[in-house]
């Protein structure tokens, strides 16, 4: 918590004010205090959290769990992909690779003629 | 500085281990630490479990607290924080689920005097509190409740003395208006 609030032209309650409403504020308001077996009750929790796996670890655990399957469906993914592109889109000239990755066959006159259209 | 040979010797031990020395620093300190709560937060479920979720986080910080500031001070600071950490998160709760019309009117108008619901001076004073912002109420509660200097309370707040005695200025302003005959027959 930081700021300022670059109050200077507020004057700053004298002494007498502050405590005078210190006092109105603690004897009006029920006592602050915590039930009985506070301290039972917090070390009880501090007893729990110790045997509990902290939750970086639970964190990088579900991470794991997920990236399995997401790296499951990837792969699948690109297999089947791969796949496609072999059996409908290769043509005659394509390597099983090209085909493969889907890449059109590439000539010198392809590249001349894409690169000149480019210009115009 | 540790505040004193006592819970100097508490917490090395602690450190090593020994939780009935933590339990001691838990039976000394929780009087401020409760104070600091309920002074945020008002009495409620949430207080007990700020109040605990202080002395875990103290726990977890055992091996870093290096005693610069006494166990008390630092406790107050994670206790302010918790207690920050919740109101926040009661915020969030009551946008989501709860419109409150009375909430709403208080929200809209800060500075009317507080007679809706009146069932008493304590209740009419916990709702002045309440209509503090978080920023002003933390600094009414180390200063006036917990009747800390305000070097400690910007010590804790981790703001410069200045803003301190502003906010408080703002603050006792703001309880003047609010809380009106109440705050004047006191303080007058």
């Amino acid at each position: 918590m930081t700021g300022n609030d670059g109050m200077s032209d507020q004057t700053p309650p004298d002494d007498t004010t502050v405590r005078a409403a210190g006092q109105l504020l603690r004897g009006a308001l029920p006592p602050m205090t915590f039930s009985d077996g506070f301290a039972d009750r917090t070390m009880a929790r501090i007893a729990r959290e110790r045997a509990a796996p902290p939750p970086d670890v639970l964190r990088f655990g579900a991470m794991q769990r997920n990236f399995r399957w997401l790296a499951a469906a990837a792969a699948l993914a690109i297999v089947a992909l791969g796949a496609h592109n072999t059996l409908i889109a290769r043509t005659a000239d394509s390597s099983l690779f090209e085909a493969a990755l889907g890449l059109q066959p590439v000539s010198a006159e392809s590249i001349l003629s894409s690169s000149s259209d480019s210009f115009q | 500085m540790i505040e004193s040979n006592d819970d100097a010797d508490l917490v090395a031990r602690a450190r090593k281990g020994d939780d009935d020395a933590f339990r001691r620093l838990v039976e000394r300190h929780q009087a401020a630490v409760a104070r600091t709560v309920f002074g945020m937060l008002g009495a409620g479920d949430d207080a007990d479990d700020v109040g605990q979720e202080t002395f875990v986080r103290f726990h977890q910080a055992l091996d870093t607290f290096r005693g610069d500031s006494s166990v008390r001070t630092y406790l107050v600071r994670i206790a302010m924080s918790c207690a920050l950490n919740a109101l926040r998160s009661q915020r969030r709760r009551e946008l989501r689920f709860v419109r409150d019309d009375l909430a709403m009117e208080s929200a809209a108008d800060p500075d009317a005097i507080i007679t809706a619901g009146d069932d008493g001076q304590a209740a009419r004073i916990r709702a002045a509190l309440d209509r503090l912002s978080t920023e002003h109420r933390a600094v009414v509660v180390l200063r006036l409740l917990d009747e800390r200097s305000t070097r400690e309370t910007a010590e804790i707040l981790q703001i410069p003395e200045g803003t301190v005695l502003s906010r408080l200025s703002r603050a006792v302003q703001q309880l003047r208006v609010t809380l009106g005959p109440v705050w004047q027959e006191f303080t007058e």
